[in-house]
């Protein structure tokens, strides 16, 4: 009877032990362990600043001091101190505010289709060109990929 | 019995009489013709040049047809070259010639290679002493290297049934054309090509002086291979809005078939949306204008990755699996990365992302960091020169959104770890009105599979492509082999120039129904993400 007894509180223990492991692994699966990231934080992030409607790469020729190689590098078309970029307009801007910005800032449009030109601008004009309220963005041009 | 026998000798022999009267009636009335044809001829000119002179006569276009048709070149102010055929011991009188306004390019013994207005050539070979004949200059006629898509298409069955394309314009829009004259010399080309250049303000004839890129010229030659018989023209754009000048030249020049062996990334979220003038937009113009856009699929099945944006750790950068932030490109030292995202917040948003692209140490290296104020397109895109050889790291940071978005990631032309082969197509390629074309090696032609780095459908809205499949990895002059969908769509413009030429009225809608019910179904059976409608095919 004893050794019954015994047997049957072992094998009550053996259960529980059991469970107790499947429990512990099932945990594991259910909440990995989470990683180190290996990239900074949010806080170490920045940005170029923000009322700027131009590409990132763009605002950085703009204060690159050595304009000629960080183009080079970038695959961008410079021409006597001008860049070649796309300008996306707002829709809403009439065409004598298009027109008036293209001569204060010195732009040579060289192509144009509905809201959006092709434009060789003075990098010195780049920043303040994004600042203009008829002006959505600027970009480098798209190119096709062979 | 022998009068029997003398009779039947003499029947027989009225009959072979007549049958010879009627063999020398039939062959005077021959020689007859041919009389008359020579009597128009002059005895001292090919009569090539002087057919071309009589088309002169009716004018300088009419001539120029008839010289393409007979590929003789028509060069500045209405000249042609030609050999000048001296007696033995005959002196050629170049005064004369000059006066005449020719002027000699090469001599040798009895011969001299003129250039000579194609209205002086009957009075030179009339008056100026020492000339006894003039003929076409005499060229080699050299070995042509044919893309092996040519028999395995079926082009070959079109060009025995004397379908080659005649009549048909096709123009190949490209980035860059070197390599030219080596093509049309060695008869891979056409000698008369149309060279037009659109990344000016507006397109212009040129004649391509100062090109470094081959790609065009290798493109074009296959599509020569193909339809020998098509007029080509051959268009020059560095972006998107210079397709859209060579697409609306293609319209106002009768082209009908246009070839685009390229495509764009981050100018829509590829699934067929015209924004802002994208090259969807240009493709669908085309197609409404009646002509037929074929456009490569894309290389990019294993250089291109997607997913919902998710951040199991809130760390703020997108987890491309449960322990990994970063998508792994590895490359050597000297090349170019360019990785291009985007993300389903078209046409301009104020959702935010940024990339980011770190070394084999993890260290900052090259990053896009666009704001997303409202106004601006759901890009980013980086470029960077590898000083290094060894595995970067690219990563997707969300400055602010306010949602999870799904996020598109190509790269070129290195291939991404991991990659997503669904959806790879880039653009126009996912425009309705473009005919994608996918890539199987010509050595598996039959059976497949289908290339491993050859984008698939569907585009993001669904809609099943590519269209149909050409061979790459075939024979070319310009590359020796040439491999990629950049090979298969030109395969694919060549055989709408054959099917056009047998059926001149179709309408570009009824051309693209033909090419597609032509295919040979491949994989899954009906049209299908990998291989579209199947393989090229043009049965006899």
């Amino acid at each position: 009877m004893n050794r019954a007894i015994i047997l049957s509180s072992l094998m009550v223990v053996f259960a529980s032990t059991s469970l107790l492991v499947l429990c512990s692994c099932s945990d594991i699966q259910i909440v990995p362990e989470k990683k180190e990231s290996k990239l900074p934080k949010a806080k170490e992030m920045s940005k170029p600043p923000i009322d700027l409607k131009l590409t990132s790469v763009l605002y950085e020729l703009a204060i690159t001091p050595d304009k000629e190689i960080f183009a080079k590098e970038n695959g961008i078309f410079l021409s006597n101190g001008t860049v070649r970029v796309y300008i996306s307009f707002d829709p809403a801007a009439p065409h004598s505010q298009r027109v008036k910005l293209v001569e204060t800032y010195n732009m040579v449009v060289e192509k144009k289709s509905n809201n959006l030109f092709r434009a060789l601008v003075p990098i010195d004009s780049l920043i303040p060109l994004s600042k203009e309220s008829p002006v959505w963005s600027i970009r480098l041009p798209d190119r096709p990929i062979k | 019995m022998h009068r029997k026998k003398y009779k039947k000798l003499l029947t027989l022999c009225g009959a072979n009489v007549m049958v010879i009267v009627a063999f020398f009636t039939v062959a005077s009335a021959q020689t007859l013709n041919m009389t008359l044809e020579k009597a128009n001829v002059h005895p001292k000119i090919e009569s090539v040049i002087g057919e071309l002179e009589k088309e002169y006569e009716k004018g300088a276009m009419t001539a120029q047809a008839f010289a393409q048709s007979k590929d003789i070149r028509i060069e500045d102010q209405d000249t042609i070259t030609v050999y000048l055929i001296s007696e033995p011991g005959a002196i050629i009188d170049e005064t004369s010639l000059q006066a005449y306004g020719a002027k000699v390019i090469k001599r040798a013994t009895n011969v001299a290679k003129v250039r000579a207005p194609i209205n002086m050539l009957k009075t030179i070979a009339d008056t100026v002493e020492g000339v006894s004949f003039i003929k076409l200059p005499d060229r080699p006629i050299p070995t042509a290297i044919q893309s092996q898509g040519v028999g395995l298409t079926g082009a070959s069955s079109y060009h025995s049934t004397g379908y080659t394309g005649t009549g048909v314009k096709v123009a190949v829009i490209d980035t860059g054309f070197a390599g030219l004259s080596s093509a049309i010399s060695n008869s891979e080309l056409p000698n008369t090509v149309v060279m037009v250049d659109c990344t000016g303000p507006e397109c212009v004839s040129t004649d391509f002086p100062s090109e470094t890129e081959h790609h065009g010229t290798a493109v074009a030659e296959i599509v020569h291979d193909m339809a020998p018989g098509a007029t080509l023209y051959l268009i020059k754009v560095a972006d998107s809005l210079d397709d859209i000048d060579a697409k609306n030249y293609c319209i106002h020049n009768g082209i009908k078939i246009i070839n685009q062996s390229g495509g764009y990334y981050n100018t829509n979220f590829y699934s067929g949306e015209c924004y802002y003038s994208n090259p969807v937009c240009t493709a669908n113009d085309a197609y409404r204008h009646g002509i037929l856009w074929v456009t490569s699929a894309g290389n990019e099945a294993n250089s291109h990755y997607e997913a919902t944006f998710r951040d199991s750790n809130n760390s703020g950068w997108h987890n491309v699996s449960a322990d990994d932030e970063t998508i792994n490109i590895t490359t050597s030292k000297g090349n170019i990365i360019e990785e291009y995202l985007t993300w389903n917040a078209w046409p301009t948003t104020d959702q935010d992302y940024d990339l980011y692209l770190y070394d084999s140490s993890f260290d900052l290296v090259a990053y896009s960091i666009n704001s997303q104020t409202g106004t601006q397109l759901p890009t980013e895109m980086i470029r960077y020169s590898v000083p290094a050889t060894g595995t970067y790291h690219l990563a997707i940071y969300k400055w602010s959104a306010t949602s999870n978005h799904q996020l598109e990631v190509y790269s070129y032309p290195h291939t991404l770890n991991p990659s997503v082969a669904s959806s790879s197509l880039s653009s126009p390629a996912d425009a309705g009105g473009a005919m994608a074309v996918g890539a199987i090696y010509q050595g598996y032609w039959t059976t497949g599979p289908q290339e491993s780095f050859s984008s698939r459908g569907p585009t993001n809205d669904g809609r099943i492509k590519p269209e149909i499949c050409g061979p790459d990895g075939v024979a070319s002059h310009t590359y020796g082999s040439f491999w990629g969908t950049s090979a298969t769509a030109p395969h694919v413009a060549g055989a709408a120039a054959l099917v056009l030429s047998k059926y001149p009225r179709y309408s570009v809608l009824e051309l693209r129904i033909a090419l597609d019910s032509l295919a040979i179904d491949m994989g899954s059976p009906g049209k299908d993400n990998i291989y579209g409608h199947g393989r090229l095919n043009l049965p006899e």
